[in-house]
């Protein structure tokens, strides 16, 4: 399967990204951590999105929890 | 005198029992099945098994298994690259399943004994086996039985397999045992391997068979683990302490397959790869299956974080 043309999420520098194959494979291989492969830019994006309201809605929680207990 | 027909080649490589994405709606999600499938294959697996164990087979339709096969053709994984599980009571069913699976010219079928609620006679199953292959003469989609965990599915006894095997030997690819059991592979072996492959699904039993592929449901997890696995290569550890001993990937599997077992497993591995993918909604399952408990959690961290494997090694 080619995937030349495709798109992923990784996790570096604790951060998520959004980056092409041909930017992929200039990376040094333990410098990031690859999560996801998708067909196009577009549904990289989508996901990309919805994990960061995940990680929004589990800092609001982590906040709340902070807060309940003072 | 009749020289005995050879072998025939079966499938090689990982092939992931692939893990079905559901939405909130447990509707099965499309996209998140498809960027799973995409992934795995760009990691090495061969190919994957869709509607297997792992992947909650029972729990989809057939117009469900259509839509999604339908979409992964279309969005461009390879015909190729997929195998079916077909799993059901009723014999039509399975039917039109392998008919689908001939219309997409996928790779390959994946054929068990029905679910049923008495004991199965020989004859029975026997006949359950002629049904399909007699339905589907001009299939063309290589088919594997498929045997699967007794507590759930009925045996296929040896007589049956010998008979089954003995009248479908054109169609039939090879054996995939799925129960479990190592003991088995010892047995299948000693009886079926001058007619057939015989493939298991412990990740640990593939170098004893000398199989050329698995089908396997931890390659959701770490493809590339298993995939070191079939090519005798070792994956290490990431963090090694002068002094003490540095774990091989068999032992490390070992010691997670103890661990899964303590918990329903598919929702076992949903849990881990939601930690992988970072994302929770890989922890739902359709019901009648339901996320692990909280509690359990942990355990499961601990046994996956023993791998220590450097970051794109699993």
């Amino acid at each position: 399967m080619d995937f030349s043309n495709t798109w992923f999420i990784i996790d570096r520098n604790k951060q998520h990204e959004v980056i092409s194959h041909e930017d992929l494979v200039k990376l040094e291989s333990h410098s990031y951590t690859l999560l996801q492969n998708f067909k196009s830019h577009q549904d990289a994006m989508t996901e990309m999105s919805q994990l960061v309201r995940q990680n929004i809605t589990a800092a609001n929680q982590k906040i709340n929890h902070v807060k309940s207990e003072h | 005198m009749n020289s005995p027909t050879p072998i025939k080649a079966g499938f090689k490589g990982v092939w992931p029992d692939v893990l079905s994405p559901v939405q909130s709606d447990y509707s099965l999600d499309l996209h998140r099945l498809e960027s799973h499938i995409r992934t795995l294959l760009y990691k090495g697996a061969s190919g994957v098994v869709l509607f297997g164990e792992c992947g909650e087979g029972p729990s989809f339709s057939y117009d469900e298994k259509t839509q999604a096969l339908a979409h992964l053709v279309k969005v461009g994984i390879p015909s190729s690259a997929m195998m079916l599980a077909c799993v059901g009571s009723s014999a039509p069913e399975v039917v039109k399943l392998i008919h689908l699976a001939d219309y997409l010219k996928l790779h390959a079928i994946l054929v068990s004994t029905p679910f049923y609620y008495q004991d199965l006679s020989t004859n029975g199953l026997v006949n359950y086996f002629d049904f399909l292959f007699g339905h589907t003469q001009k299939s063309q989609t290589h088919c594997y039985l498929h045997l699967l965990p007794n507590k759930v599915h009925h045996e296929l006894p040896e007589a049956v397999l010998n008979t089954v095997l003995d009248k479908h030997q054109d169609r039939i690819f090879g054996i995939v045992n799925q129960t479990g059991s190592s003991s088995l592979n010892q047995d299948l072996l000693k009886s079926f391997a001058e007619k057939v492959l015989i493939y298991s699904c412990l990740e640990t039993d593939v170098k004893a068979l000398k199989s050329a592929g698995i089908i396997s449901a931890m390659a959701n997890i770490i493809p590339r683990v298993v995939l070191e696995q079939i090519g005798g290569s070792e994956v290490v550890q990431a963090i090694q302490i002068p002094g003490l001993k540095v774990k091989s990937s068999d032992e490390r599997i070992v010691e997670f397959q103890g661990v899964l077992a303590q918990h329903p497993s598919i929702a076992a591995y949903k849990y881990l790869l939601s930690q992988t993918y970072k994302n929770q909604a890989w922890h739902l399952a359709r019901p009648p299956l339901s996320e692990l408990e909280a509690s359990s959690l942990p355990g499961i961290d601990k046994a996956f974080s023993a791998f220590g494997l450097h970051p794109n090694a699993e």
